[in-house]
């Protein structure tokens, strides 16, 4: 039968039907954030005190990257109206119109529960139950709920990011302990310095698209004054690790440098107009005015904060290079 | 409920074999006539209609389907030999 010679077959104009590839879906589970999932999750599972199958610990930490990638759609597919508006986000899968909505929500809800099924047969219940609620609280909680109604939105749905050290903590050990809750709390408390300063140089695109973040809802020179506070109790509490012998030298030298750092840049953002200039009229992550340098630095300094903390118990932990700090916990 | 009589049943079914023999969609038998190439578009009815994909939308498809059919695989693959992992650590322990 040759469809193209009946009148009634119709061609279709790109809109109806998907050109979607499967580079654009896997874009959908925002790899970047995965990759930082994937990196935290490993650090929490290697300071573990705790011998686990390499196999089954691979399996585990894939399974998280999964279930991260499964909130991600699911964030996406929810947000696209935001995403569409917002110049930072509009070359995003959905509102590109390279994947519907309907199909994001698809592939978000079936890879959430392949992921935490996975996590239960690699790892162990507890650990499957921490990445479901995970999933829960970042698409539900934070996507749905929080975002759209409070400035404290990056404040409660931290926690979501903040997951994965412990859910790698708990594939090692299966329990939830004091260590654990430390590197949820530092992730935690990192978020808000993080996406602030962020959203201090795009508060633009954040107003037009009525998210009310802490620079749209609260002003940025409330965001800044936030911004130094939550900083000195983070990098206060940055210090715990080196407390309980989480953390050993490498760790602690670690912290200490790249805590005053982080330090120093919050009091330049403090003294600083950031975010008083407006939306950076380009779209890119980094692109920024110049009243609002400050911000887009310590943004893009607190991600390689977290990665240098979270390397320095890799370290110690996986390569030998533990000591004791003298005097704390030697 | 009520009787059944016999004129009533031969209503009904000239009626059926009416409907059918008006529909151009569906031959004397019922079955899709070569026209519609049998796409139903509610309630099985005939819409007569289908889409014709373009070579970009086909070869999207068929990335898409690859994609789909090598996640499926590795998922399996994953499943036995985490079973089997699993298995091997119960008879150790």
């Amino acid at each position: 039968m040759n469809q193209t010679t009946n009148s009634s077959v119709h061609r279709a104009e790109g809109e109806a039907v998907s050109t979607a590839s499967p580079r654009d879906y896997f874009d959908l589970m925002k790899p970047r954030v995965m990759t930082l999932v994937v990196f935290t999750a490993f650090a929490g599972f290697i300071a573990a005190p705790a011998d686990v199958d390499p196999f089954l610990a691979l399996i585990s930490i894939i399974s998280l990257a999964i279930g991260a990638g499964a909130a991600g759609a699911l964030n996406m597919a929810y947000d696209a109206d935001i995403d569409a508006t917002m110049k930072r986000t509009q070359k995003r899968p959905v509102p590109r119109g390279a994947v519907s909505i309907s199909n994001a929500y698809s592939m978000g809800l079936v890879a959430s529960i392949l992921s935490v099924l996975m996590m239960a047969l690699a790892a162990n219940y507890l650990a499957a139950g921490l990445l479901a609620f995970s999933i829960f609280f970042y698409a539900v909680i934070y996507t749905m709920i929080l975002k759209r109604s409070t400035p404290q939105n990056i404040v409660i749905g931290g926690a979501a990011g903040a997951f994965p050290p412990m859910i790698g903590w708990v594939i090692a050990t299966g329990e939830i302990s004091l260590d654990a809750v430390i590197l949820f709390m530092i992730i935690f408390l990192w978020t808000p310095p993080h996406s602030w300063a962020l959203a201090l140089y795009k508060s633009g695109d954040y107003a037009a698209a009525n998210v009310p973040m802490m620079p749209v809802a609260k002003g940025a020179k409330s965001t800044r004054l936030q911004i130094l506070l939550y900083s000195i109790v983070l990098v206060i509490f940055a210090g715990a690790p080196v407390l309980t012998g989480l953390g050993g030298l490498v760790y602690a030298a670690t912290s200490l440098g790249g805590g005053a750092l982080f330090l120093l840049l919050a009091v330049r953002i403090y003294k600083s107009r950031a975010g008083e200039a407006g939306s950076a009229e380009e779209g890119a992550l980094y692109a920024v005015r110049a009243g609002d340098k400050a911000a887009r630095d310590l943004f893009a300094f607190s991600i390689g904060y977290l990665t240098v903390l979270f390397a320095a118990l890799i370290v110690e932990h996986a390569f030998g290079a533990y000591w004791a700090v003298p005097g704390v916990n030697g | 409920m009520v009787p059944d009589n016999g004129s009533d049943t031969q209503n009904d079914t000239a009626t059926e074999a009416d409907t059918e023999a008006t529909d151009p969609a569906l031959d004397s038998s019922g079955a899709p006539t070569s026209e519609n190439f049998g796409f139903y578009h509610r309630e099985g009815q005939p819409s007569g209609e289908s889409v014709e994909l373009n070579e970009d939308q086909i070869a999207a498809r068929k990335k898409r389907n690859v994609a789909i059919a090598w996640s499926l695989v590795g998922f399996m693959v994953v499943i036995f030999l985490v079973t089997v992992a699993r298995l091997s650590q119960n008879v150790a322990s």
